[in-house]
């Protein structure tokens, strides 16, 4: 396990793991003895790639020049440890420079826990961050999670393999503050694995469902719903994990109280990452790329949802408006003005599309035509709503 | 490119009828479409199904002699779910292990493991999928026949293994993907060896050849009977035409030719509706897989059967007139397969050997993702 930062200093915080597995040893081409199930999985080049991305967003703040990063005036980055298993060892940079990272192996994974729990638990109002990007699996409706030396004994296939869905009950009993568990990961079903019967998982948390639940504000966002898969580009940040560092890079967040702060609970975030993976998705489909799969998220949020993030300027929102038909809109115009503003602002839609970026807000858009071929269209106090405003395509009636 | 497959007698819907049509349409439109410059995704395959049409026995085919009792409990769970299994561990009969063939022929063993794989696709989605790796795992096999790590791996994840090691670079997923049908059919196929070279499964087989048999003949006579005329069609010509109706109006420019793949019997169905009951229909392309037409013209029991032609001395029957090109193929282990040439014009020959003996061999042939890889390079030959 490896510290990356801390501030030992028992104010409230946020305290971050962040897991990545990308090497996995005894899958093929790891390069150690094949395990006996190897369930059809393959090594990953994302995940490595995506916990960085995580870490480098999170560390922002506490490294002199780093752009804009975590954010959160009430619990402010108080630890970050992480684990990450890729085929070379992994360097994140920090304040004191560049540190290695430990491996993800499963006595790793639990070791890193622990300490994280423990700072977790030293004060009421803290923050905890779990972030998990690597294999997953789905059995019986219990989600595991797989470390980068799962499959090492034949005999006991699953020890290093972790029952997430119990271990969130057990988290649910244990964390008294607010907790948000980001998973990036798949959850299909596997018969095979089914049918076996599997000696000694982990568990990160135990649970004694008699004890009651002490998290007042859980977030559970899974890049995967039930018998899913989710989706990387090789050596690349994957889907969800990009859709989550946008969202949390200021295309989530609603007003908090009667000031100037914006904030980005979990139900913000969640609708955040959803919408935007569902734009991705439309523009995957509209350009036809071949066998792209569209990726379905689930989410759980309860208790009060509080903020992961504060933010000291409006959410954005990526607005695309498309005008139909193509032949009409040679002079078609986007017209923007904020509802409580004079200033109107102008933007192109002669291809039959107007991609935009408005700060969150209600706005009174209008199209019209440069050279009068249509008549003006205004739509009054609309409501741009984050992260993504795209309403069904408009005809023009001419 | 619409393509029409006419299955041939012995076939009844089922979980085992469904699997094979899925597991055909997937390996035509992945391993054959592609070959001939076209887009899997943009052809259309059209199934029609007679075989409710066929015979029924009245006493249910009581007059069957059964093996004693045994052979009921044979194999675990629904003994289709098994049934390729078992037909493509027969064509290795004696190997105790999927490795074990593998060490020997490697590309034996990837067609066995992906025709296996394919047969317990639970979705054409799946089956699509398993067809395109196949392509890859065939590639590397060729390329790497005895590879080091055949000596290190089981049968629990030789397909893990060589999966890895074909895959192509492409989008990541965080998971299982289509691994899951792919080692149910490994998982069958290793528990179908052991039996197929046993006493039991001979017996099985003999159970199941009689009403096999049963069921073959009782079809043919139940087409001969009522097949029509075209003035007036039988149930089976009728929906067969219907569907090669619907693949011809399906037609489009630049993709504007009609294929039919005629399995058994159904080769002897498009032959009296090309040459009797729809003489119009034009048919680019005909190939027969397994079938009797030679033999039912030698017998004269097609409508357009003419008795002054016939014998060595005086001629062939001349090619169906709107049919372009026609290619038969035949097993010679296949005892029901049979030559074309001597007695057609026109048409090709081509022996293929399955590997399958006996019984299998006629439904061995489009269990085979070989089978669809040679049916391609066929068919890009003038």
């Amino acid at each position: 396990m490896t510290l990356l930062y801390e501030r030992p200093d028992g104010k409230p915080g946020t305290h971050a793991l962040v897991i990545g597995v990308g090497h996995y040893l005894h899958l093929p081409l790891g390069g150690k003895k094949l395990a006996k199930n190897a369930l059809g999985l393959k090594q990953l080049t994302s995940p490595p790639v995506s916990a960085a991305a995580v870490l480098k967003w999170l560390l922002a703040p506490t490294i002199p020049g780093a752009a804009d990063g975590f954010h959160n005036s009430v619990a402010p980055l108080a630890s970050v440890e992480a684990v990450i298993s890729a085929p070379q060892e992994v360097e994140i940079q920090t304040a004191g420079g560049p540190v290695k990272v430990e491996s993800a192996i499963a006595d790793n994974i639990v070791k890193a826990h622990d300490a994280w729990l423990a700072r977790l638990q030293a004060n009421d109002a803290n923050i905890g961050l779990l972030y998990y990007c690597g294999h997953g699996v789905n059995v019986d409706a219990q989600d595991f999670i797989l470390a980068s030396d799962f499959g090492a004994d034949d005999n006991k296939p699953w020890r290093n393999a972790i029952n997430l869905s119990d271990s969130l009950f057990g988290l649910m009993r244990k964390v008294h503050g607010a907790l948000f568990v980001v998973v990036d990961a798949c959850r299909e079903f596997s018969k095979e694995l089914a049918l076996q019967r599997y000696g000694e998982i982990r568990q990160l948390a135990g649970a004694n469902l008699q004890d009651k639940v002490t998290c007042v504000d859980f977030t559970h966002i899974s890049s995967a719903g039930e018998g899913s898969q989710a989706f990387a580009d090789p050596d690349a940040v994957s889907r969800f994990t990009a859709a989550l560092l946008e969202a949390l890079g200021g295309y989530a967040g609603e007003k908090r109280g009667l000031g100037n702060e914006w904030m980005v609970t979990g139900e913000e975030l969640a609708k955040a990452v959803r919408g935007l993976l569902k734009a991705r998705d439309e523009e995957a489909l509209e350009a036809e790329i071949e066998d792209y799969e569209p990726q379905v998220v689930e989410n759980k949020v309860a208790g009060r949802t509080g903020p992961l993030v504060t933010l000291d300027r409006k959410p954005r929102v990526k607005v695309c408006l498309r005008l139909g038909p193509k032949d009409k809109c040679a002079s078609a115009r986007l017209l923007v003005k904020p509802v409580k503003d004079t200033k109107e602002s102008e933007y192109d839609a002669s291809t039959g599309k107007a991609a935009l970026e408005l700060d969150k807000g209600v706005y009174d858009l209008a199209v019209i035509s440069s050279s009068a071929a249509f008549k003006r269209v205004d739509w009054e106090d609309t409501e741009i709503a984050c992260p993504c405003f795209h309403p069904p395509p408009h005809q023009i009636a001419t | 490119m619409p393509i029409v497959f006419i299955h041939g007698v012995n076939n009844r819907d089922g979980s085992e009828y469904r699997d094979n049509v899925r597991a055909r349409d997937a390996l035509i439109k992945e391993l054959v479409v592609p070959e001939l410059g076209l887009d899997p995704k943009k052809v259309r395959i059209f199934n029609p199904y007679w075989g409710d049409a066929g015979i029924s026995f009245r006493w249910d085919l009581a007059v069957v002699p059964t093996p004693t009792k045994k052979y009921e409990s044979f194999g675990a769970g629904d003994p289709s779910d098994n049934y390729q299994a078992i037909q493509l561990a027969a064509q290795q009969a004696g190997a105790k292990s999927i490795v074990e063939i593998a060490r020997k022929d490697l590309a034996a063993a990837v067609d066995l493991v992906f025709a296996a794989g394919i047969a317990a696709a639970d979705s054409d989605k799946a089956a699509s999928e398993i067809a395109r790796r196949y392509r890859a795992a065939m590639a590397y096999a060729r390329k790497n026949p005895k590879p080091a790590w055949l000596d290190a791996v089981t049968d629990d994840n030789f397909v893990d293994q060589l999966d890895a090691e074909a895959s192509q670079q492409g989008v990541e997923s965080f998971g299982i993907g289509i691994m899951d049908s792919l080692k149910e059919g490994v998982t069958r196929l290793k528990n179908a060896l052991p039996s197929a070279a046993t006493d039991l499964a001979a017996r099985l087989w003999r159970k199941d050849l009689t009403e096999s048999l049963a069921r073959f003949t009782g079809d043919v006579f139940q087409y001969l009977k009522f097949r029509g005329d075209k003035d007036k069609r039988g149930d089976i010509p009728d929906r067969v035409l219907k569907a090669l109706h619907e693949a011809a109006e399906a037609k489009q420019p630049g993709d504007d030719k009609l294929i039919v793949i005629a399995h058994s019997f159904g080769g002897e169905i498009i032959y009296d509706i090309l040459t009797h009951f729809d003489t119009d229909l034009e048919v680019n392309v005909l190939i027969t897989v397994g079938s009797q037409v030679g033999l039912f013209e030698e017998m004269k029991m097609f409508h357009a059967s003419n008795d002054a032609i016939g014998g060595k001395d005086i001629g062939k029957v001349p090619q169906p007139a709107k049919l372009k090109r026609w290619l038969n193929v035949f097993d010679t282990n296949d005892f029901v397969s049979y030559r074309a040439e001597p007695v057609f014009a026109g048409v090709q020959d081509y022996a293929y050997d399955t590997g399958f003996g006996g019984r299998t061999a006629h439904s061995g042939y489009f269990l085979q993702p070989s089978f669809y890889d040679r049916l391609a390079a066929r068919l890009k030959q003038p």
